[in-house]
């Protein structure tokens, strides 16, 4: 399993380094929750050789079986381009984030638990160019998200597939940016909102009451290609488990 | 499972929520709002950029004509400078002067009018005689058989041309460092500049840079002949993936045309070129004269036998740039015709191909014949060239 991980790492860190200008996926986060009460609050860092990417998320379970979660992500990369047709090389500079809320389900399956969320959030993706040359792209993010997950005293697993739609809504771009840049936002403009599906999961080692874990999500389509996304996200991070202490206190006798 | 049907349903809620009035709306930005007040006030530039990049039809692109790389902001900024009258001595002529947009860049004067009612010493050579410019001059792919400028071929690139016809006494008669200081002083440039180049600084190589990407845009292949011969067979030769055979009948031409290009493959194509794509002469002695007194490429070269020879212009859009030859002698198309019918004069250096026994030729063409000829020259024309905005006279009138 551990074999496994490290190889989709790995592959996770050369797809993440192909292109990534309008869209970077947060990690797949799989709250460990199965009862009533249950709590996790996450932060985490990873990215690629040219990307920083920070994951916060937390989730809650106020009723059996339901789960509230929230997600804030922030990336930025650096990287060297050439001004189209000249040999002038210059960094483009891209910052992003993504704030997310959204609502769960889980329950007991098999030997783990299954799990569905469901969110929506929306972010934004500020490229600098240079030259005081820049595309600001706002977007909306919904999805979709089964899981599973286990859990013992010693490790986290968790997986699950993300059915994404990201739809930009609005844009504030300089023509004199790259023309395949220019082509490609046009393109996106066209064609928003996208679909596609993420895989991840993650893997944890238990330390009551946290976990230091491993994680990584992939895109599963050719629009990373297409639209200039970031193809995946690796990363590592610390969650902390809590069991909320939310009994009602006993009324005073004549009040 | 109350409760997880509960929890799914607020999903799928949120779901379509989410998915309501979220199209695109993008606005896309080119000049501040500062650039775009001053530059409104004398020019009629697009919001946005015109877009000059070239794709050659596949015809032309088989015999190995390729565009070079046009930057879109230096050749927004030399469509500025071609058209800017600004740049002569007495602020009465442009490039577009003698190069008239309708005229497919030529001037329908045998010399053309220079500052203070000067004249030109030859006739204003057709920028849209050829497929495109940057194809079509300069280096063929190999970096050899470099195609020079002018009628005598005195210059090499397109910027040796350009500063040719500024600096010269007859025509716009400027030192170039009176235009660059003319550029820097019309504050509708520095937006230009900053857009092309990153600063407003003028200097003279960025001057002629500009015009050289605005003209190397230029060209004409959406003639009635270059659809023709699209819409023609390829015959694979080993090169590109297939050749038309311009010696085959086009199925889109009449039989009048189909009749003036199989006259003009026999007669003329051995010079002009049969696909209309890049020169097959350079130069030639067509027998205008038995006694030249225009030396043409033998006045530059000093090659005697050079004299009398001038450039050899590929024919797209002939049909507008009259009148005709490097000294703009004849009128019409019919005059070219009954000159090379029978007009041809006999010169030591008169081109083989016009020769016949060691005399000049007659192609005694027949009334018939020579209407054909016109019909196939007629078609090509390409008029998207003459009415293209992006090759327009940006200046507010």
């Amino acid at each position: 399993m551990l074999k496994t991980f490290v190889l989709f790492a790995i592959a996770g860190l050369f797809w993440a380094s192909c292109t990534h200008y309008h869209y970077s996926p947060n990690l797949l986060h799989t709250p460990y929750l199965t009862q009533k009460n249950d709590g996790v609050a996450t932060a985490a860092i990873g990215g690629s050789p040219t990307t920083l990417n920070i994951d916060v998320h937390a989730a809650y379970s106020p009723i059996k079986h339901g789960s509230v979660f929230v997600n804030f992500f922030h990336n930025r990369s650096s990287f060297e381009r050439s001004i189209f047709l000249s040999n002038t090389n210059y960094q483009q500079k891209v910052r992003g984030h993504l704030i997310e809320a959204g609502i769960g389900a889980y329950r007991p399956l098999f030997f783990g638990t299954g799990a569905i969320y469901a969110g929506i959030g929306s972010g934004a993706m500020h490229n600098d160019y240079d030259l005081r040359r820049f595309a600001d792209l706002r977007l909306n993010r919904i999805f979709v998200q089964p899981t599973f997950t286990f859990k013992n005293n010693w490790f986290r697993l968790g997986m699950g597939l993300k059915l994404v739609r990201l739809s930009y809504t609005k844009g504030n771009v300089d023509f004199r940016i790259e023309p395949s840049d220019i082509d490609v936002i046009e393109r996106l403009e066209e064609k928003s909102p996208l679909w596609f599906p993420e895989i991840g999961g993650n893997l944890g080692f238990h330390f009551k009451p946290v976990t230091l874990y491993a994680g990584m999500v992939l895109v599963l389509s050719s629009q990373v290609f297409d639209y200039g996304l970031d193809g995946a996200n690796v990363g590592v991070g610390i969650t902390y488990e809590f069991q909320a202490k939310l009994a009602k206190k006993p009324r005073k006798n004549g009040s | 499972m109350k409760k997880i049907s509960l929890f799914l349903s607020l999903a799928v809620a949120i779901m379509l929520a989410g998915a309501c009035n979220d199209k695109p709306d993008f606005n896309y930005y080119y000049y501040s709002p500062e650039e775009t007040a001053i530059l409104a006030e004398y020019l009629n530039l697009p919001e946005l950029p015109d877009d000059y990049t070239v794709s050659l039809p596949s015809h032309l692109s088989n015999v190995g004509m390729f565009a070079r790389p046009v930057e879109r902001d230096k050749a927004v900024l030399g469509r500025v400078l071609f058209y800017d009258t600004k740049l002569s001595k007495d602020g009465t002529v442009s490039c577009a002067s003698c190069h008239k947009q309708e005229l497919a860049f030529s001037d329908d004067k045998a010399f053309s009018d220079g500052v203070y009612d000067r004249s030109t010493t030859r006739n204003s050579f057709a920028l849209g005689s050829v497929a495109n410019f940057s194809a079509y001059y300069g280096t063929d792919l190999n970096g050899s058989n470099a195609i020079r400028f002018f009628w005598d071929n005195r210059a090499e690139t397109a910027a040796d041309q350009s500063r040719g016809s500024m600096t010269n006494a007859d025509e716009m008669d400027m030192k170039m460092h009176e235009i660059v200081e003319m550029v820097q002083a019309q504050p509708y440039y520095a937006p230009l500049f900053n857009k092309a180049y990153g600063d407003n600084n003028v200097t003279e190589n960025r001057v002629l840079e500009s015009i050289a990407n605005f003209v190397n845009a230029m060209g004409s292949y959406q003639s009635k002949f270059d659809a023709a011969a699209n819409q023609s067979q390829p015959t694979f030769t080993g090169g590109f993936g297939g050749n038309v055979d311009f010696l085959n009948s086009f199925n889109a031409f009449t039989a009048a045309e189909n009749n003036g290009k199989s006259l003009y493959n026999t007669h003329c194509s051995s010079c002009h070129s049969g696909n209309m794509g890049r020169p097959v002469l350079q130069l030639a002695n067509n027998g205008l004269d038995a006694n030249p007194t225009d030396l043409g490429v033998g006045a530059i070269s000093g090659i005697p036998s050079e004299n009398g020879t001038f450039k050899v212009p590929t024919l797209r859009n002939v049909a507008l740039t009259a009148p005709y030859m490097h000294d703009g002698r004849f009128q019409s198309l019919e005059e070219v015709i009954d000159f090379y019918s029978t007009g041809i004069q006999n010169h030591p250096n008169l081109h083989p191909d016009l020769k016949a026994n060691d005399q000049p030729k007659k192609m005694n063409f027949s009334a018939s014949q020579k209407a054909d000829l016109i019909a196939f020259l007629h078609t090509l024309t390409d008029d998207r060239l003459l009415t293209d905005t992006r090759f327009s006279n940006p200046f507010k009138q």
